[in-house]
């Protein structure tokens, strides 16, 4: 990079606003991050856009496609607790003009409730739920919420060790899933599965691990915006219509269901859910939606709504930078989407930037003609 | 018999061939004469009045007609299409 290069980017820094958003990555599990760049650079082009990063592969760093950032920071694995995170959030402020934060990952999402107030006082947005709705949500106390409020969900057990992962999968009956705490869920069909599984997850994850019922039928999401008061200010509803071998929706088609915008209303209502959501709902048939997952973000399809005129993280932006907001329109019924892999091209010198000094300006920002002049 | 199916609103047709449920996003690849069968019930055609129908669109005995109106009809409730309560 020349001195030129350098000086503009460094003015670009200094005066423009920018917000910052995780979970880049787009492959066989993709990450929500890529599709909400895309989403708020359809009603915000020149908004700059801070991508943080866990690993110097994440996909959309190397995309030319409107759905990278302008800009990456290689992040602390959440894991590593609160004060890394905060920490490097200071980083990256004493060099951009950080004003709203867009969590991706549900890992993080603890992090960001716990340095929040540290957030509001450097000015710094960021739209998340309460501590209490996270830990109702969370996978292990999901069925018993689910109960209190007579919405149908799979029986859900915890298992502290291996005896006891197995007396409850004989309580439930094959098939069941064994789900990590926080992520990873594998369908076990005999108990040799389920030790199998077992070990596979607690190994990534650790005890205790979940065993969940199996239902088998059709599967629904829910994308949508809580304000925080018991209200959903907009959602898109769809099915599955296409699944991977691990349950990742590749393609979907928008549905007018009543029972389920009601049922996600009781939800929401319950939880009085702040900021963006999915819910995923599995039904058999002749049985009502069970809800099996709440996830605290956008999910990777996020985009789909934005692209049909329902671009909820655009009106989140709008609501974090005090902009006035742009109509959101209803999803119709019919409107599909189908997910579509192609390759990037990069260099191996773009990995090695990432990757040696923790900070990447992207190709499309090195290519723009601001800093081309 | 009263007519008309529980489903109706809910159903969009792509042609003769092709149906989608708006509510279960479930789509399905039909027979024209089950498009056409469909279509009836929704107009608010009684049971007794679309043998009738098939037998006269097919050119085929009243026999044959109540056989294959009754197998199509068993079919299009197995996938959830119509509900055959609301005909009795």
């Amino acid at each position: 990079m020349n001195n030129t290069t350098s000086h503009l980017i460094h003015h670009l820094k200094k005066t423009v606003k920018s917000i910052a958003i995780s979970g880049l990555h787009r492959g066989e599990n993709p990450q929500p991050g890529p599709s909400v760049i895309a989403s708020i650079r359809r009603s915000f082009p020149d908004l700059r856009i801070i991508g943080l990063s866990y690993d110097s592969l994440e996909s959309s760093l190397y995309s030319h496609l409107g759905d990278q950032p302008d800009v990456a920071y290689s992040m602390p694995y959440p894991e590593v607790g609160p004060e890394a995170l905060m920490e490097r959030i200071q980083y990256i402020r004493e060099r951009e003009n950080l004003v709203a934060i867009i969590p991706c990952l549900d890992l993080e999402i603890p992090n960001f409730i716990s340095i929040s107030p540290r957030l509001h006082e450097w000015g710094i947005k960021c739209i998340l739920p309460t501590i209490q709705s996270l830990e109702v949500m969370n996978k292990s106390n999901l069925y018993s919420f689910c109960r209190q409020i007579d919405v149908f969900s799979p029986k859900t057990k915890p298992a502290i060790n291996p005896l006891q992962l197995e007396s409850i999968a004989e309580e439930f009956g094959y098939p069941v899933y064994v789900k990590g705490r926080i992520y990873e869920a594998q369908l076990a069909n005999s108990k040799l599965e389920l030790i199998e599984s077992s070990k596979s997850i607690a190994k990534l994850w650790g005890w205790p691990l979940l065993v969940q019922e199996a239902l088998v039928g059709e599967e629904y999401d829910i994308v949508g915006l809580g304000d925080g008061k018991g209200d959903i200010i907009a959602s898109c509803s769809i099915r599955k219509f296409q699944r991977s071998s691990n349950g990742k929706g590749f393609a979907g088609v928008v549905i007018e269901d009543p029972e389920l915008d009601h049922l996600a209303k009781k939800i929401i209502k319950q939880l009085h859910w702040n900021g963006p959501f999915e819910l995923e709902f599995i039904k058999m048939s002749g049985k009502p939606h069970a809800l099996f997952e709440i996830n605290p973000r956008f999910p990777a399809w996020v985009d789909f709504p934005s692209q049909i005129g329902c671009n909820l993280p655009a009106h989140l932006i709008e609501g974090l930078m005090s902009k006035d907001h742009q109509p959101l329109q209803a999803c119709s019924a019919g409107q599909m989407f189908i997910r579509h892999s192609i390759d990037l091209v990069t260099n191996i010198a773009d990995i090695a930037e990432m990757t040696v000094t923790g900070e990447y300006v992207t190709a499309s920002i090195k290519a723009s003609p601001e800093v081309k002049q | 018999m009263k007519s008309g199916t529980v489903n109706s609103q809910e159903l969009r047709f792509y042609g003769d061939e092709f149906v989608f449920n708006t509510v279960s996003g479930l789509c399905f690849r039909v027979t024209p004469t089950a498009a056409f069968l469909l279509r009836s019930i929704i107009d608010g055609t009684r049971e007794d009045q679309l043998i009738t129908l098939i037998q006269t669109r097919y050119g085929i005995d009243r026999k044959t007609a109540v056989r294959d109106t009754e197998l199509l009809l068993n079919n299009l409730t197995e996938l959830g299409l119509i509900d055959r309560q609301s005909f009795s």
